[in-house]
């Protein structure tokens, strides 16, 4: 009994590795859900990120082949909206011609968005929009 | 031939000495953009694969020909001749050090320097007109004849990290010369505008002729036929300190 119990018991290594593992099929997920849902709504997910700083949050999202004229920025409460339709087609997929002509995106932020704040600039195909935190410190006078 | 080490490489390449170009995916995909346009601008031949370790079973389908997914091309203009390697897919982070071996090992039967091109990741790249290019070598005189084309600085002070660091520190051992040329870059959107600056320095350095104006101009679509391959080497660099790049190194009391 004791020599079952012992040979079922994992090294630090193997559960590295099941974590490991665990980590790249949640990856593979993730990537085969993005495809899944541009191919069904024939939008595209932009490549984006955002970088939380101590006064503004700095989201930067990919959109190539999109005029700034274009772009539909839309902020509700602590969700931001961008749709952009593109001057080219994109072909989802290969072997079966499925293409898309816009980006979608939507992101929810951790805070409320100051649409009078925030600031958004358009450069080479990358939208930049700078979200100040809303909350600002006070000053602590130091006996 | 094949080699026990896992790649395969023509005969005709053997020995001649032909620079060796490295564009595998990694930061801002400049190498992958770069390579890949020396390759449809020029006379290309498949010559050779190399295996990538704990790979998933993947091929390539391209024109209903079935390829490896990482693939060595003879270039040529009719004058220079160069080698590129190319990959449709990430290298995975545990398998770079033996895929590095493998280029080195590819290096030194083809009697080559290697050129591993790439970006490094900047920040502020949205301000950015023109990126500068930074090159080092484990080999003086490759590093002298990089600089004097004038397209280029010398990587002074910071880390590099990855397929690029794996290449630099067991160069010497292999007996290989290696030189590292990265371009600022956006880290996750793919950078034609980077990979641009690549080419030119590639074109001063290799004594090429290969005009940038059709990459600027395609600009955008590359952007967009690369998402996929850009977000799967983003997930592959999460596994590799990338984040040390832009970090600068300790500065010890001497």
């Amino acid at each position: 009994m004791n020599k079952l119990l012992i040979r079922r018991r994992k090294s630090l290594f193997d559960i590295i590795k099941d974590i490991e593992r665990d980590i790249d099929q949640e990856i593979e997920w993730m990537l085969t859900r993005i495809k899944e849902s541009e191919v069904s709504s024939r939008c595209l997910e932009p490549l984006y990120e955002i970088q939380e700083f101590p006064d503004e949050f700095r989201i930067t999202v990919d959109l190539p082949g999109v005029e700034k004229e274009s772009v539909r920025l839309e902020a509700h409460r602590n969700e931001l909206h961008i749709y952009a339709p593109c001057s080219f087609e994109y072909e989802l997929r290969r072997y079966c011609r499925v293409s898309a002509t816009c980006y979608k995106l939507e992101l929810e932020l951790p805070i409320e968005i100051s649409i009078e704040e925030t600031r958004a600039k358009f450069k080479e195909g990358v939208l930049e929009i700078r979200i100040p935190k809303k909350e600002k410190g006070v000053r602590i006078k130091i006996d | 031939m094949k080699n026990g080490n896992g790649f395969l490489i023509s005969e005709k390449i053997k020995g001649r000495g032909l620079p060796l170009i490295e564009g595998l995916p990694d930061v801002g995909l400049v190498g992958t953009i770069a390579s890949s346009y020396f390759l449809s601008s020029l006379q290309s031949e498949l010559v050779g694969h190399i295996e990538i370790d704990d790979l998933p079973p993947i091929v390539t389908i391209q024109s209903s020909k079935i390829l490896e997914p990482c693939r060595l091309y003879l270039c040529s203009d009719g004058n220079v001749e160069t080698c590129m390697i190319l990959s449709d897919v990430p290298v995975p982070s545990q398998s770079i050090w033996s895929t590095a071996n493998s280029i080195l090992e590819i290096g030194h039967i083809l009697n080559s320097t290697v050129i591993s091109v790439g970006g490094i990741p900047e920040p502020n790249r949205l301000d950015i007109e023109k990126p500068e290019i930074y090159v080092v070598s484990n080999d003086e005189d490759v590093q002298r004849k990089a600089l004097e084309t004038g397209y280029s600085s010398q990587f002074e002070n910071g880390f590099i990290t990855g397929m690029k660091a794996a290449l630099l520190r067991n160069a010497s051992r292999k007996r290989v010369k290696v030189l590292v040329a990265l371009a600022q870059s956006h880290m996750n959107y793919p950078d034609p505008g980077a990979a641009a600056e690549v080419v030119v320095f590639l074109n001063k350095f290799l004594g090429l002729n290969v005009s940038v104006e059709p990459l600027r101009e395609q600009a955008e679509r590359l952007k967009m036929q690369l998402r996929d391959l850009m977000r799967r080497t983003t997930a592959s660099m999460a596994r590799i300190p990338k984040g040390l790049e832009l970090e600068t190194t300790p500065h010890y009391i001497r």
